[in-house]
């Protein structure tokens, strides 16, 4: 066998040339260090728990119904606030039966009008406040 | 049974238990697939503390990718290779050249016995001083062809280039090493023409 002239070989000549240097080569593959391997495992268990605590995070919470809602209206706070609101709604509805459905109509003294409030402004009662004002 | 035991199952099922929390599947696929990334790491860069770097930083990034794997796109070792080849070849180019020769140890001469019968580990050795000299793509195709054994369509796949391209890297870093060994076929133990 040679491995003389190179360019001048075939391929098949260069692969018997090459076989036993190869052949050393993969005897001689480096092995790993056990500290190499339990860096590497550390590392993956590091990242498997990170996926852990991303599920967690991930994860809904185990909540009724109710509570998904109670936390929607922004809590027990958001909750307080539109029970008042739904019983003024109630009321004013119940008041506005007989009166002219404005907030003014209901509550304000009759020689003082400071303003007009409607709580449907379906008209442009907002114009014509600002001029009953003004005038 | 231990899950790296089981050469049965498939490295992309023990990515998925990977990714479900499963530490035995941590473990299999650690034991699995880091000493592959070492051995390529080491093959490229002739330097073992890097080696060792680039290999873990290769397995983090899998550790990391295994949520999002895609099943059926691509075989684990292929991405593993791919990857560990990228960041060697980042390295190298940060180096400014290639493998850096003088960190390849050179055979001891003068020995009794280095001519006729050198042992395999110097032929080993003689070997990678010759890849350490080769151009970063020929050395890459040699290494997984020829030290690691796989099939032109795999490295293909790993390099992101034609199967012919790869035949004409290897075949010329071939030719290479053998220019490179040619002066020093009596230390390797091979007959004179």
């Amino acid at each position: 066998m040679t491995m003389t002239d190179p360019q001048t070989k075939t391929d098949a000549e260069i692969d018997i040339a090459l076989e036993a240097v190869f052949a050393a080569g993969r005897t001689a593959a480096p092995e790993p260090s056990a500290a190499f391997l339990a860096r590497v495992l550390a590392e993956a268990e590091a990242v498997q728990a990170g996926f852990g605590a991303g599920e967690r995070r991930a994860a809904p919470p185990r909540q009724g119904l109710w509570s998904g809602v109670l936390a929607a209206l922004g809590g027990w706070g958001g909750a307080g606030g539109l029970a008042s609101a739904a019983m003024a709604g109630v009321w004013l509805g119940f008041a506005g039966v007989q009166g002219s459905g404005t907030l003014t109509a209901l509550l304000a003294a009759p020689d003082e009008v400071v303003g007009t409030l409607e709580l449907i402004p379906d008209y442009d009662s907002f114009a014509l406040a600002a001029l009953e004002t003004e005038g | 049974m231990a899950l790296d035991l089981r050469s049965d199952v498939p490295d992309e099922a023990l990515l998925v238990l990977f990714a479900n929390g499963d530490p035995e599947a941590a473990r299999a696929l650690t034991l699995r697939l880091a000493p592959m990334a070492l051995r390529v790491a080491a093959r490229m860069l002739a330097d073992r503390a890097e080696a060792e770097d680039v290999a873990q930083e290769a397995m983090l990034r899998l550790w990391r990718v295994a949520p999002d794997w895609r099943q059926g796109e691509a075989k684990v070792s292929t991405w593993l290779y791919r990857v560990t080849s990228n960041l060697c070849t980042d390295r190298l180019r940060r180096r400014g050249r290639t493998v850096a020769l003088e960190a390849v140890a050179e055979p001891e001469d003068g020995r009794p016995g280095a001519v006729a019968g050198m042992i395999e580990a110097d032929r080993a050795l003689a070997l990678e001083t010759a890849l350490a000299a080769l151009p970063d793509r020929q050395r890459q195709a040699v290494v997984l062809r020829h030290l690691e054994g796989l099939t032109n369509p795999e490295i293909a796949e790993i390099m992101e280039i034609g199967v012919e391209a790869v035949e004409s890297l290897t075949a010329r870093g071939k030719r290479a090493l053998v220019a490179a060994l040619a002066g020093r076929r009596e230390e390797l133990g091979y007959d004179n023409d």
